[in-house]
């Protein structure tokens, strides 16, 4: 086993994505009793476990870490990859289906901001872009493809930082 | 100053700016074997500096050798990074960890990956910083001294050639201070921020002072020292055409600055040249 998955792990606040899915999975079972449409909450539900997910990049010891030679990318990518999966359990046990695509691309949007603008804004991400995309009144499951690719190169450019 | 190919560290016409405040200007120093104070009021620029140093922070002109190493360089700066030790100013620790957990950790981050070498390598850091009694206790049960002291092995682990420390005495009580020089003393190369002159002068061969992002002295503690030779006194009263007095606990007043004829010249202190050359850069 690799020696830095336990201790990753443990450093990592865990308390966003459990407190999320579990608030998600209630919705969705009373969602269930009272025939109410689930629709509605898909983008919600997707923007909370991104920023549950982005909030878990949040380091309390980033400053002691920020001169060893594991870089600071390295370090959240092994967060990303104890993270995502439970993420991804957490959408599918809510059953509300959330989509895959929306949930990947507002993830992809919150971890890219947290790499250049720190976890606490990258949080913020997600659940902004669904607010104002209601406010708006237009679909925030809009050209999720171009906004993972523009994440995606966001991160390859921060990849030394 | 000169700088050789042979120092630890050498930096030469540093700056950095953050929007329009410049934080650091000009700074050209260099160091070999020893320890290094950095002296500074708050906001001098002594954290920017040594987070440059740290390789944290890329500096926005200047040239920063380390370990003769260039860390604008990514895979210099891997190596640097194995190499050196940094302790900042305010390092956050994970609460439920233990202190053991926690230097192991940063040294599995430091690529230390022998499990037999690292559980050698913890006990002897907290060892040095005396936390062998406490070392499998939770840090969010620690005192703010004994978790200032975690931090501090972290930083030491795997014997760092250039170790920067940022007011590595925050914390720590009389006792704790004494036993950081002695550790601190036996290391290879220290660079170190402090607002505690007693430490400079027992335990740095070179001394900085910085004020407003520029270094403003460099030189040994004697000749810190030394710039308020013939210019502190001593008399009963405050005399107030001195630049700074103030009244000792013998209950007399020890004054600063341009003595009257006839005035009982002391010998100066370490606070003496530097409060002196404080007050020239506030004037």
């Amino acid at each position: 086993m690799t020696v830095w998955l336990v201790p990753t792990a443990r450093a990592i606040s865990w308390w966003p994505l459990v407190a999320v899915a579990a608030l998600l999975a209630g919705a969705s079972a009373l969602a269930e009793r009272t025939d109410f449409p689930v629709v509605g909450l898909l983008g919600i539900a997707a923007a909370a476990l991104a920023a549950a997910v982005v909030a878990g990049l949040h380091d309390a010891a980033a400053a002691l870490l920020s001169a060893v030679p594991t870089s600071l990318a390295v370090r959240r990518a092994r967060r990303l990859l104890l993270l995502l999966p439970v993420e991804l359990a957490a959408s599918w046990a809510s059953g509300l289906n959330v989509p895959l695509g929306g949930l990947v691309a507002l993830t992809a949007a919150g971890v890219a901001v947290a790499f250049w603008a720190g976890p606490l804004a990258g949080a913020a991400v997600p659940l902004a872009w669904v607010v104002v995309a209601r406010a708006g009144g237009f679909a925030w499951d809009q050209h999720l493809a171009l906004v993972t690719i523009a994440a995606a190169a966001a991160l390859w450019t921060g990849r030394n930082r | 100053m000169s700088i050789t190919s042979t120092d630890t560290l050498a930096v030469t016409g540093l700056a950095k700016r953050f929007g329009g405040t410049r934080a650091v200007e000009d700074v050209t120093l260099s160091a070999g074997r020893g320890v290094i104070g950095l002296l500074g009021p708050n906001g001098a620029g002594k954290t920017t500096l040594l987070r440059m140093v740290a390789t944290v922070l890329a500096p926005d002109a200047g040239d920063l050798r380390l370990l003769g190493l260039d860390p604008a360089r990514p895979g210099d700066r891997i190596e640097i990074r194995r190499r050196i030790g940094y302790l900042p100013q305010s390092p956050g620790l994970y609460a439920g960890f233990t202190a053991y957990d926690l230097v192991d950790y940063v040294a599995v981050l430091k690529e230390h990956t022998d499990k037999a070498w690292r559980q050698r390598e913890v006990r002897r850091v907290l060892e040095s910083v005396e936390l062998a009694h406490v070392m499998h206790k939770k840090i969010r049960t620690l005192s703010g001294g004994t978790r200032q002291r975690v931090a501090l092995a972290a930083a030491m682990v795997g014997s760092p050639e250039l170790l920067v420390l940022d007011e590595p005495a925050n914390g720590l009580d009389p006792d704790q201070r004494l036993r950081l020089r002695s550790l601190l003393s036996q290391s290879q190369t220290v660079l170190m921020s402090t607002h505690n002159i007693s430490e400079v002068s027992a335990l740095c061969q070179q001394v900085y002072v910085m004020f407003s992002g520029r270094i403003r002295f460099s030189g040994t503690p004697a000749e810190l020292a030394a710039l308020a030779d013939g210019r502190v006194w001593e008399d009963g009263t405050q005399d107030p055409l001195a630049i700074r007095s103030w009244l000792t606990a013998e209950g007399i007043y020890r004054h600063l600055g341009d003595p009257p004829a006839g005035a009982a010249i002391v010998a100066p202190t370490l606070d003496d040249g530097y409060l002196l050359l404080a007050r020239q850069e506030h004037r």
